[in-house]
C-alpha cells in the first residue's frame, strides 16, 4: 500500500503565513487568505492533476490511497469560482470504473473508494463474519497536535498503514478487530474497531530516560549519557505573570541562588548565583540563548523550549573563561512539521504590595521625639499644646498628621500579559513565530491635575521568530531573530529617593497641600515632600530595545564519515537604551500661622528654585555584539560502543556605544577553543572529556590564553545484568563525578591590567591671579600587573535514580569548588606607599561546597494525576586568602568566613542600671539604662573596633528551596509552588530604623517604635533600646542586636485551570480553551515583620514586590 | 554521487562563509592602542609634565570644606572649642568624634593615606621631570625653570608631610630616591615610624633645599599660588612653633610611645633651645620684607575681612587659589555658614566660648574690670556695629568679632539683602522649622564675601589663605616669650596685630605667663576659623580643659521673637568628650594591621 501525501502547499501557507505575521504585526491572523472555492478548467485531465490544482488553490491537502485513484478515469471539468464541495462532487460522480467518495476533515480531503458493498448496504442479520470498515482516524500526541508517521495496523494480520503529516492515516479492518498504534517516543496503544468509521487515538509519550536528549554546552547530548551536572525546568512553569524570568528561576531549579530585591517596574531583576558565590569579583553565570551570551531578563517564556542550568566542571569547562561561574542555557521554541498551530494566551492581573512598612503616626512621632529628647535630659520637642491640636484635628493645615506612604502609594496596580504564537511547517521547513505583550502599572500615585503622566509603569513588546530551513537532504539553516521594546515611564524622581524622602519627612512636618491647591513642603533644601517628587517633579520616559539575530548552518557531513556533521554560527544583537527626564521643582509653600481672619499665612518655601516648566535631561546608551562559532560533531554507535566528539572555535566582539572614555570603548572581545569526547560502552559506562581553551584580552599577550580540562565518568548501574534483583527498587541507577577546571576572566571594569592607565588624578591645581589658570590633573591611576584569570577547580559527585515504578525521579549533586587566583586589588599594600589605587593580583582563593537536589513524583489514580516536586540547594563558601594582613585578634579575620561576611558588635542585651554599666567596659558615647551591652572580646575594658565579630549569614541565602504539587482531574488542573530561602538575615540600619538620627524635625518612624526600653518599662526584649536623638553612643552600630532572621517561606505561585471539554471547543475550531486563575507571591511566613522580608538589608526603602492576582485564558487552535 | 556534491558545495560555500566571518585576525586580541597616554609619554611633553605638577598641587586640601569627611573635609573646625558642625548623619563625623565615638577603625578623616599619595607623587616627579626636554627646550623655563619646578614639588613633599605629624605626630619618612614599587611583597614594606624630631628636621632641610630655589616673590601673575621663599619659611616657622610645644617637646605622656628598637618617638626631655629656633624661623619669614600686614579699608571690621576676600594681598604668603569644592562659581563654606534666611545650610555654629573670648572695643577682655561687658539686657542705643535693641553681649565688642560672628538679632554680612537673622527657635533661621539650624545659636561669617548671594548665584571666586603674615607676627611673639620672655620684639608684634584690629595695645610690663596668656588669647581671636585653634590647643596640651567637657551656646529650643529673652540664656549644647588619646590622630588601623613595625599612637 503506497500512500501519497503532497505537502508543497503546506510550506507555502506556512511561508506565507510567517510572512505576513512579520509584516502586518499580527493585525490579521485568519486564514481568509485562502479560497474555498476553485477556478478549473481541463478536458482529460487525470483527477491527481485536478486535486494537485485544487491544493494549490485552497491550501487543502487531499488524501488517498493511490491504488484506488489508479482505477479512476480522467475527467473533464469546468469550474469557474466553483465551491469546492461542489467541484468535488461533480469530478467524482462521473467516474464509472469506481465509485469514490469523499470527506473533508479541517484541511485535509480525504477521497477513498466507496466500499463494495457498503457497510449500511449489508443487513446486519445476514453477516457471518464480521464486516469489513475501511476505518479513518487521526493520531494526535499528548499535546493534541497531529503526530505523523505513526504505524498502525490490524493486530494479527498483516494489514498496516501509517498516519500522514496532518496525523490521518486509513485502514481497512474488520468491526471487532484490534487496531494497534506504535510510534518511536510512545506508548503503544490498542483500539477495537466498532462500527464508527472514524476515531481519534492520542498517544502518551513514553517517560523513558534512554530516549531523551538534553541541551549540553554547545550542542545536545542523550540525557543517559550525560556525567555532568546539571538541572532543568519545564518551561510552562516559568510563565508567571512578572516581567523577569530572574524572578522565577529561585526555587525552581536545585543549583540556583536566587533574591529578588525590588518590585520596582523595569528594575526588578532577581539577582541569581548558580550554587552561590565562589569569588570576591563578577559571580554572575554565563547566560546563553540560543547558543549567545544574551540577558535572560526579557526573554518571554512562552517561547522558551528548555532552560537547563551547567553546574559542574565537566558541564562548563568548555566554556573556559566564561564558564566558572556557571551556565544558563536557554533554548527558544523552533517549529514542527505540520499545520500552523496558533496558540494565544491572556491574562490580567491585579498587584499589590506584598507587604508595605507601616509607619507611625503624628501623635507617635510628636510623643517619641520628646522622650528622645527627654529620656537623655534635654527639652521636649513638641508642646503638648501642639501634640493636643493634632489630635484634635480641626486644623490639619498647621498640625497635619500624614502617613506619607500613603499619600504615594496606591492599593493596587495591575499587569496583562498576552502573547500569540504561531508554528508549523513542511518538512523542509519549519517555522514558529510568537508576538507577546506584557503591560504593568505601577502602584505610586499620580496627580490627577498634572497634563502629563507620571505614572510608574511599562509596556514590553517581544517578538521572536524562528525558521528552520533543510535546504538540501544534509543541510539545515536556522535563522532567529528576536528582540522586545520596553516603554517605561516613571516619576520624574527616582523611586528609592522618593522612598527615601518618605523615611526622612516626619509625619507632623507639613501636610500634602494647602486648601487653596498650594503644594506643600519645607524650604528647598531641607527634607523635600514626596508628594511633590512623587508627583510635581515632572517624569520620566524610557525605552529600551533590542534585536536579536542568529544564523545557524548545520551541514551533516556523514557522506565524509558516517557521523560527522559541522555547524556554523553567527549572531549579532544590537541593544539601545533611551531615556528622558522632564523635571521640575515647583512652586510650594510653607505655613506660618493664621492671619486675624483666620487665614493661613503661606509663605513660598521653593526659594525661588520652583518653575512652571519642565527642565529636559537625556541619556542613552547602547551596544552591540557580534558572535561567531563554527564547530565539528561526531556521534556514532558501533555495536555498543558509542562515540562522541567536538571541537569547536568561537569569537565574540562587543562593542559599548556610550563609553565613557578610550579605554572602555576598546571593544571587547574573546576568542576561543573547545573540545569534548565522549565515549560510552553498552549504555553502562561513560567517559567524558571537555577542553575550553580560550583568550582574554584582558590580559599580556603571555598570559592570553588559558586551557581549562574537565573529565567525568558515569555509570548507569541499572543497566547491569546483576542489577535485575534490584531493578523492582529502582527503575534506573546512574552514579558520576566529574573533576575539571574552568575559568573567569571578567576583572570587575578594570581592562587590560597588563597595562597601566594614566587618567587625571587629583583633577589638577588653578593658579594665577584672577585665579584662572588651569591645569588638569595626570598621574598614574592604575599600575600594571601581570595578572591572568581565576581558575575554579570543581569536583561534582552526583547520583540520580528512580523508584516505585518510574514515579519518583531522584537527583543530587554534592558539589565542591575551589577557586584560586581570584582579581583582587592588593590589600597589602601600607598607605604610606602613596599607591592610591593598588594594582590587582591573582590573589583571592575561596572554597564553596554544597549540595543541590530534586526531586519528582508522577503518578495517577484514575483519571486523577498527581505530580510532586521539590529541590532544594545549599551551598556555604568561605574565604582562604583575600591579601588582607594578618588581624591583630583571630575573630577579625575574613578569612575562613563566608565571602562578604558582616563584621559588628555582640549583643549582650540591654542595660538594666547604672550599675551595671559601672562595671561593663566602657562603651563609647552616652550610654544609660535601657542602651544595648555589647561584648569586649578583647578583653582590654572598651568596646571598640578589636570586638567586632563575625556576625550572621549575609545576605545572600546559603540555602534555597522550593516545592509544589500539582493535580489535574479531567478538565481540572492545580499546581501550587512555595518558594524559600533560609540561612540569611538582614541587617537593619539607616534613618527610619535609627530614630530621630538626625534630630526630632527630621526622619520618619516604624509603627513598632513603641516597642522601646523606657525606665518606666525597662523591657530587656524591646525592639529599640532607650531612645535617642541622633547617633551618640554605638546603639546602631552594626551589631546583632539588629541583624534579623531572613528566612522565609513563600507561597510563590498557585494556579488554577479549567481545560473546555472538546466537543464544546471544536465546535468553533478551537483544539483547546483553558481559563485559568494565576497567583504569585500569595502568602509568606516569615518572622520578619516590617517589611517584605525578601528586600533585605536597611530599612525597606525599595519599591516592595509584589503580590498578583491574575485571570487567563489559554487557547490553541 | 550527484547528492553527494551538492552537499559538499554546501558545506564548503558555509566554510567559506564562516571564515571570512571570523576573519581570523592576528591582532584580535590586541586591541590596546599604542598612542595611549603612558607615564613615560607624560613626562616627553612639557604640558602634560606641568599636569603632573598640578596633580600635586591637588593634594593640597580645601580648608574651607570642614563640614563633612567624604574624604574632602576635615574636622579641625568641628573639632575644636570655636565652632560646632550641626550636620550629624553619617559623613558628618566631626559630631561622632566630639562624643568619643570613634577609634582606629572609623577611618574618619583618613588623610594619612591621602597625603602619602601627594608625597608618591611629589617624589615622582623630581626623579622624572629632568627626562623633559620639551620643557628644556622651552625658552621660558629651560633648566632655570625645572629647577623651580623641582623646588616646588620639594617644597609640597614637605608641606605635606607637615600636614602629617601634627595630624598623626611621628610618620614614616620616605627620602626622594625612589617611590615604592606597587607589586613590593608587604615583607619588604614592613617600615617603622621615625620620630618626630626627626620628622622635623628632615621637613626642614627639605624646606630649606626648596627655599634656596624658590623666588622670592611670582613675577609671572600666573604663578601666583605657586610657593615662594616666604611660603617654605613660613611652614618651617609654624613647624617648628609646633616642634617646641609642650605637645612634642619632652612630653612624658608619651613616655611609652617607642619603637621595637626603643626608639623614642617623641622627646622625653624638654628643649627650651627649641623656643629659639621656632622664634628664629619666624623672623626669617618677616626678614624676607615681602609681606605686610593688610591696611586698607578705615573700618577695621572690614579690613578684617578683606583678609580673606582681597585675593593676593599684602599678607598673604601661601594660599590654596581655588578655594572652593565644586568650581568658581560656587562657596560650600558661603553656603554652609549663611543663615537659612539668605538660603544658607545655617550651620557653622561659632561656641560661646567663642564669643566669649573676643574682647571689647577697648580692647579689654570681657571678665577684666572695666571692660564695660553687660551680659544681659538689651542695647538702648546704636553703635557702628549694632543696632538698638541688641542683645547687650553682643554690644560694644572688638571689631574683629563683628567681621567673624553672627548671632540673633545681627545683620546678615551682605547689606543689600537686608536680613536681620533670627536664630532664635522660631525664627526664619532657628531650631524649630528645620534640621539645618545652628546647635548654638550663633554662626560663623568669617571669610565669607559681603557680596555673596546664594539665590542670585552671586559667589567670589578667591583663595584660601593657608599662611599669612598675621600668624608668623604671633608665633614669632609665642616663640619670642619662650626663649626671652620680656624681648621688646614680643609686644611690638602682638600689638601689630591689635592696632590693625582697631583696638589698644597691650600694656607693657606683663609677666611671661601673662604675656603667654594674652598672646594664646590673641591668636585664639586673630586667626579663629582659620584651622589653627584645633592644633593650638593640643600643642599647648590643654584640650583635656578646652575641648571636652560642657560646650555652650544660647537656648535654641527657646525664643519666639528678637525680645524673647528665654533664647538669651547660655545652656549647654552638648557635652563633648576629650580623652589623653585625642591629642593625636589614630594611624588607620588598617595600616598598623598590614604594617607591623608600625607603633599605634597612644591609647588606640
Amino acid at each position: 500500500m503506497k500512500l501519497v501525501y503532497h505537502a508543497s502547499n503546506q510550506f507555502l501557507l506556512s511561508m506565507k503565513l510567517t510572512v505576513i505575521l512579520l509584516t502586518l504585526g499580527f493585525t490579521q491572523i485568519s486564514a481568509s487568505g485562502f479560497s474555498q472555492k476553485i477556478s478549473y478548467h481541463g478536458k482529460n485531465v487525470p483527477l491527481q492533476k485536478i486535486f494537485a490544482a485544487i491544493e494549490h488553490q485552497t491550501g487543502y491537502s487531499f488524501f488517498y490511497n493511490q491504488e484506488d485513484l489508479n482505477r479512476s478515469e480522467p475527467a473533464t471539468v469546468n469550474f469557474e469560482n466553483t465551491d469546492l464541495d461542489k467541484a468535488l462532487d461533480e469530478l467524482l460522480k462521473d467516474q464509472h470504473k469506481e465509485s469514490y467518495r469523499f470527506s473533508i476533515k479541517g484541511r485535509t480531503i480525504v477521497v477513498s473508494a466507496k466500499p463494495v458493498p457498503s457497510v449500511k448496504a449489508v443487513p446486519q442479520a445476514l453477516t457471518v463474519s464480521p464486516p469489513s470498515v475501511e476505518v479513518i482516524g487521526k493520531v494526535l500526541n499528548e499535546k493534541g497536535e497531529p503526530l505523523s508517521g505513526v504505524s498502525v495496523v490490524v493486530a494479527g494480520k498483516t494489514t498496516g498503514s501509517q498516519t500522514n503529516a496532518n496525523g490521518y492515516f486509513r485502514i481497512n479492518a474488520n468491526v471487532n478487530d484490534t487496531l494497534e498504534f506504535s510510534f518511536i517516543g510512545y506508548e503503544s496503544q490498542r483500539v477495537a474497531v466498532k462500527k464508527s468509521l472514524e476515531i481519534e487515538i492520542s498517544l502518551k509519550p513514553v517517560v523513558k530516560a534512554v530516549e531523551e536528549v538534553v541541551v549540553v554546552g554547545f550542542g545536545k547530548q542523550r540525557k543517559l549519557s550525560v556525567v555532568g551536572a546539571q538541572s532543568t525546568v519545564q518551561a510552562a512553569e516559568l510563565k508567571q505573570p512578572v516581567r523577569s524570568l530572574s524572578t522565577s528561576l529561585a526555587g525552581r531549579l536545585a543549583g540556583i541562588i536566587a533574591v529578588q530585591r525590588s518590585g520596582e517596574p523595569g528594575y526588578d531583576d532577581a539577582q541569581f548565583y548558580i550554587r552561590g558565590i565562589s569569588t570576591f569579583t563578577n559571580a554572575n553565570p554565563l547566560v546563553l540563548v540560543d547558543g549567545i551570551e544574551r540577558s535572560l531578563s526579557n526573554i518571554e517564556p512562552e517561547d522558551i523550549q528548555s532552560f537547563s542550568i551547567l553546574k559542574d566542571a565537566s558541564a562548563t569547562a568548555v566554556y573556559g573563561v566564561r564558564g566558572a561561574n556557571g551556565v544558563v542555557l536557554i533554548t527558544s521554541k523552533t517549529g514542527k512539521v505540520g499545520k500552523p498551530q496558533i496558540n494565544f494566551d491572556y491574562n490580567e492581573g491585579v498587584t499589590q504590595f506584598t507587604k508595605v512598612p507601616t509607619l507611625a503616626d503624628g501623635i507617635t512621632f510628636m510623643n517619641m521625639a520628646n522622650e528622645a529628647s527627654t529620656t537623655r535630659g534635654g527639652s521636649i520637642i513638641y508642646s503638648q499644646d501642639r501634640i493636643n491640636k493634632t489630635i484634635s484635628g480641626t486644623d490639619p493645615y498647621l498640625y497635619p498628621n500624614v502617613n506619607w506612604l500613603d499619600e504615594i502609594f496606591k492599593k493596587t496596580g495591575g499587569n496583562r500579559k498576552a502573547t500569540l504564537n504561531v508554528s508549523g511547517g513542511a518538512p523542509n521547513a519549519r517555522y514558529y513565530v510568537s508576538a507577546g505583550y506584557y503591560n504593568e502599572q505601577g502602584l505610586f500615585k499620580t496627580d490627577q491635575l498634572a497634563h502629563y503622566n507620571s505614572a510608574i509603569g511599562l509596556d514590553r513588546y517581544t517578538f521572536t521568530s524562528n525558521l528552520n530551513v533543510t535546504a538540501s537532504k544534509t543541510t539545515e539553516i536556522e535563522l532567529g531573530i528576536g528582540g522586545y521594546i520596553i516603554n517605561g515611564n516613571y516619576p520624574g524622581t527616582g523611586t528609592s529617593t522618593i522612598y527615601g524622602t518618605v523615611m526622612a519627612l516626619p509625619p507632623v512636618t507639613h501636610p500634602v497641600r494647602f486648601p487653596d491647591g498650594k503644594i506643600a513642603a519645607q524650604n528647598y533644601g531641607a527634607v523635600a515632600s514626596p508628594y511633590v517628587q512623587l508627583t510635581q517633579s515632572g517624569y520620566t520616559t524610557e525605552f529600551r530595545n533590542e534585536l536579536r539575530s542568529n544564523v545557524r548552518v548545520k551541514q551533516d557531513l556523514s557522506f565524509f564519515t558516517p557521523g560527522l556533521s559541522m555547524q556554523a554560527l553567527f549572531s549579532f544583537d544590537a541593544y539601545n537604551y533611551h531615556r528622558i527626564a522632564r523635571t521640575k521643582y515647583p512652586y510650594t509653600y510653607i505655613a506660618n500661622g493664621r492671619d486675624a481672619n483666620g487665614q493661613l499665612i503661606l509663605v513660598r518655601s521653593d526659594k525661588n528654585n520652583g518653575t512652571d516648566f519642565l527642565g529636559y535631561n537625556r541619556s542613552n546608551g547602547g551596544n552591540r555584539k557580534f558572535y561567531s562559532e563554527v564547530s565539528f560533531n561526531y556521534d556514532r554507535g558501533f555495536g555498543k560502543h558509542r562515540v562522541g566528539g567536538l571541537l569547536l572555535y568561537n569569537q565574540s566582539d562587543f562593542v559599548d556605544g556610550f563609553a565613557s572614555d578610550l579605554i572602555s570603548a576598546i571593544p571587547f572581545r574573546s576568542r576561543g577553543l573547545a573540545g569534548r569526547a565522549t565515549y560510552g560502552y553498552d549504555d553502562r559506562y561513560f567517559v567524558e572529556a571537555n577542553f575550553g581553551y580560550n583568550g582574554s584580552e584582558n590580559f599580556s599577550p603571555g598570559k592570553r590564553y588559558g586551557f581549562f580540562p574537565s573529565a567525568g565518568i558515569g555509570w548507569i548501574a541499572s543497566n547491569e545484568r546483576f542489577f535485575e534483583p534490584l531493578s523492582h527498587v529502582f527503575q534506573f541507577f546512574k552514579v558520576r563525578a566529574t573533576y575539571g577546571l574552568a575559568g573567569n576572566s571578567q576583572i570587575g571594569g578594570r581592562r587590560f591590567a597588563y597595562t597601566d592607565i594614566v587618567g587625571d588624578g587629583t583633577g589638577g591645581y588653578t593658579f594665577g591671579q584672577n585665579i584662572d589658570v588651569s591645569y588638569g590633573g595626570r598621574d598614574i591611576s592604575e599600575y600594571a600587573s601581570s595578572v591572568t584569570w581565576e581558575t575554579a577547580k570543581k569536583t561534582d559527585i552526583g547520583v540520580e535514580f528512580k523508584t516505585l515504578h518510574n514515579q519518583l525521579n531522584v537527583q543530587a549533586d554534592w558539589f565542591n569548588e575551589n577557586r584560586t587566583g581570584i582579581f583582587l586589588r592588593r590589600a597589602s599594600l601600607p598607605g604610606f606607599t602613596g599607591i592610591a589605587n593598588p594594582p590587582y593580583g591573582n590573589l583571592g582563593i575561596t572554597n564553596n561546597k554544597g549540595i543541590d537536589a530534586s526531586v519528582e513524583y508522577n503518578t495517577s489514580f484514575g483519571e486523577w494525576r498527581v505530580g510532586i516536586r521539590g529541590n532544594f540547594t545549599y551551598a556555604v563558601n568561605k574565604v582562604i586568602e583575600n591579601d588582607e594582613a594578618a588581624k591583630a585578634y583571630p575573630w577579625l579575620e575574613a578569612r575562613g568566613h563566608k565571602i562578604g561576611q558582616r563584621f559588628g558588635y555582640i549583643a549582650m542585651g540591654l542595660f538594666a542600671d547604672s550599675a551595671e554599666i559601672l562595671k561593663s567596659p566602657v562603651q563609647n558615647g552616652n550610654v544609660r539604662p535601657g542602651d544595648i551591652k555589647f561584648k569586649d572580646l578583647s578583653g582590654d575594658g572598651k568596646i571598640d573596633a578589636k570586638d567586632l565579630y563575625p556576625i550572621g549569614y549575609g545576605s545572600v541565602p546559603e540555602i534555597v528551596y522550593g516545592g509544589g504539587f500539582s493535580l489535574a482531574y479531567k478538565g481540572f488542573d492545580m499546581s501550587v509552588f512555595f518558594q524559600g530561602i533560609g540561612n540569611v538575615d538582614i541587617m537593619l540600619n539607616g534613618e527610619g530604623i535609627v530614630p530621630f538620627q538626625q534630630g526630632g524635625n527630621r526622619g520618619n518612624l516604624f509603627s513598632n517604635i513603641t516597642d522601646r526600653w523606657t525606665p518606666s518599662n525597662p523591657n530587656p526584649n524591646a525592639f529599640y533600646p532607650r531612645l535617642t536623638f541622633g547617633n551618640i553612643n554605638d546603639n546602631y552600630q552594626t551589631s546583632t542586636w539588629w541583624l534579623k532572621n531572613g528566612r522565609y517561606l513563600r507561597l510563590k505561585s498557585l494556579e488554577m485551570g479549567y481545560t473546555l471539554s472538546k466537543k464544546w471547543t471544536s465546535r468553533y475550531g478551537i483544539k483547546s480553551a483553558r481559563f485559568y486563575l494565576l497567583g504569585n507571591n500569595l502568602l509568606t511566613f516569615s518572622e520578619f515583620k516590617l517589611w517584605d522580608v525578601e528586600l533585605g538589608n536597611g530599612r525597606g526603602t525599595t519599591y516592595p514586590n509584589l503580590t498578583t492576582f491574575s485571570a487567563g485564558v489559554s487557547l490553541k487552535f | 554521487m550527484k547528492r553527494k556534491n551538492k552537499s559538499l558545495i554546501y558545506t564548503l560555500t558555509g566554510m567559506m562563509v564562516m571564515t571570512s566571518l571570523l576573519s581570523c585576525k592576528k591582532n584580535f586580541l590586541d586591541q590596546v592602542p599604542d598612542d595611549r597616554i603612558t607615564i613615560d609619554g607624560v613626562f616627553q611633553s612639557k604640558n602634560e609634565t606641568e599636569k603632573y605638577l598640578a596633580n600635586v598641587y591637588g593634594y593640597v586640601r580645601d580648608e574651607w570644606l570642614q563640614m563633612w569627611d567624604y574624604g574632602e573635609g576635615q574636622p579641625w573646625l568641628g573639632c575644636s572649642d570655636e565652632a560646632d558642625m550641626t550636620w550629624a548623619r553619617s559623613g558628618y563625623n566631626t559630631y561622632f568624634m566630639n562624643l568619643g565615638a570613634w577609634n582606629a577603625s572609623s577611618d574618619f578623616y583618613n588623610l594619612w593615606t591621602k597625603y602619602y599619595r601627594g608625597i608618591r607623587s611629589a617624589t615622582y616627579f623630581l626623579q622624572r621631570v629632568d627626562e623633559c626636554k620639551e620643557m628644556l627646550n622651552d625658552p621660558n623655563i629651560g633648566a632655570a625653570g625645572i629647577k623651580t619646578r623641582k623646588a616646588e614639588a620639594r617644597f609640597l613633599r614637605a608641606f605635606f608631610y607637615f600636614n602629617l605629624i601634627k595630624q598623626y605626630g611621628p610618620a614614616v619618612l620616605l627620602d626622594d630616591s625612589k617611590v615604592l614599587a606597587p607589586d613590593a611583597p608587604l615583607s619588604s614594606l614592613q617600615f617603622a615610624r621615625n620620630s618626630f624630631d626627626e620628622c622635623v628636621t628632615y621637613i626642614s632641610s627639605e624646606l630649606d633645599k626648596a627655599t634656596a630655589d624658590l623666588p622670592l616673590s611670582q613675577a609671572n601673575t600666573s604663578n601666583f599660588g605657586r610657593p615662594t621663599k616666604g611660603a617654605a619659611l613660613a611652614v618651617k616657622a609654624r613647624m617648628l612653633l609646633y616642634a617646641a610645644s609642650p605637645l612634642f617637646n619632652g612630653n612624658t605622656d608619651y613616655a611609652n610611645m617607642k619603637n621595637a628598637d626603643g626608639k623614642q618617638l617623641i622627646s622625653q626631655t624638654y628643649d627650651a633651645g627649641k623656643w629659639k629656633k621656632a622664634a628664629d624661623a619666624a623672623k626669617a619669614v618677616i626678614d624676607l620684607n615681602q609681606y605686610s600686614l593688610y591696611n586698607s579699608d578705615p573700618d577695621p571690621m572690614k579690613n578684617y575681612q578683606q583678609i580673606f576676600t582681597v585675593n593676593w594681598n599684602s599678607e598673604v604668603i601661601f594660599a590654596r587659589p581655588k578655594g572652593n569644592y565644586d568650581g568658581p562659581d560656587d562657596d560650600e563654606w558661603g553656603y554652609h555658614c549663611a543663615p537659612r534666611q539668605a538660603s544658607g545650610w545655617n550651620g557653622v555654629g561659632a561656641t560661646q566660648q567663642v564669643v566669649d573670648a573676643y574682647q571689647m572695643a577697648n580692647g579689654k577682655q570681657i571678665n577684666e574690670p572695666g571692660s564695660g561687658y553687660v551680659e544681659t539686657g538689651f542695647s538702648s542705643a546704636p553703635t557702628t556695629y549694632t543696632t538698638t535693641g541688641t542683645w547687650n553681649m553682643y554690644v560694644n565688642r572688638e571689631p574683629r568679632f563683628y567681621a567673624s560672628i553672627t548671632y540673633n538679632g545681627c545683620q546678615w554680612i551682605n547689606p543689600n539683602l537686608n536680613i536681620k537673622v533670627e536664630l532664635y527657635n522660631t525664627g526664619a533661621s532657628g531650631k524649630a522649622g528645620s534640621y539645618d539650624y545652628s546647635r548654638t545659636g550663633y554662626l560663623v561669617r568669617k571669610m565669607i564675601n559681603p557680596d555673596m548671594d546664594i539665590n542670585l548665584g552671586q559667589f567670589q571666586k578667591k583663595h584660601y589663605v593657608l599662611y599669612r603674615l598675621g600668624e608668623i607676627y604671633l608665633d614669632y611673639a609665642e616663640a619670642l616669650n619662650e626663649a626671652s620672655p620680656g624681648d621688646p620684639d614680643i609686644l611690638n608684634y602682638v600689638n601689630q596685630i591689635r592696632q590693625r584690629a582697631g583696638i589698644a595695645g597691650l600694656p607693657a610690663g606683663l609677666s611671661q605667663n601673662e604675656m603667654r596668656d594674652r598672646i594664646h588669647n590673641e591668636r585664639r581671636i586673630e586667626l579663629a576659623f582659620e584651622s589653627q585653634r584645633y592644633f593650638d590647643t593640643r600643642r599647648w596640651k590643654i584640650a583635656e580643659q578646652t575641648d571636652g567637657g560642657d560646650f555652650w551656646g544660647m537656648n535654641v529650643d527657646k525664643g519666639t521673637s528678637f525680645s524673647d529673652v528665654s533664647f538669651y540664656k547660655r545652656t549647654v549644647f552638648k557635652t563633648r568628650v576629650f580623652q589623653k588619646r585625642h591629642y593625636l590622630f589614630p594611624i588607620p588601623q588598617s595600616e598598623i594591621d598590614k604594617d607591623r613595625a608600625l607603633v599605634q599612637n597612644l591609647g588606640w
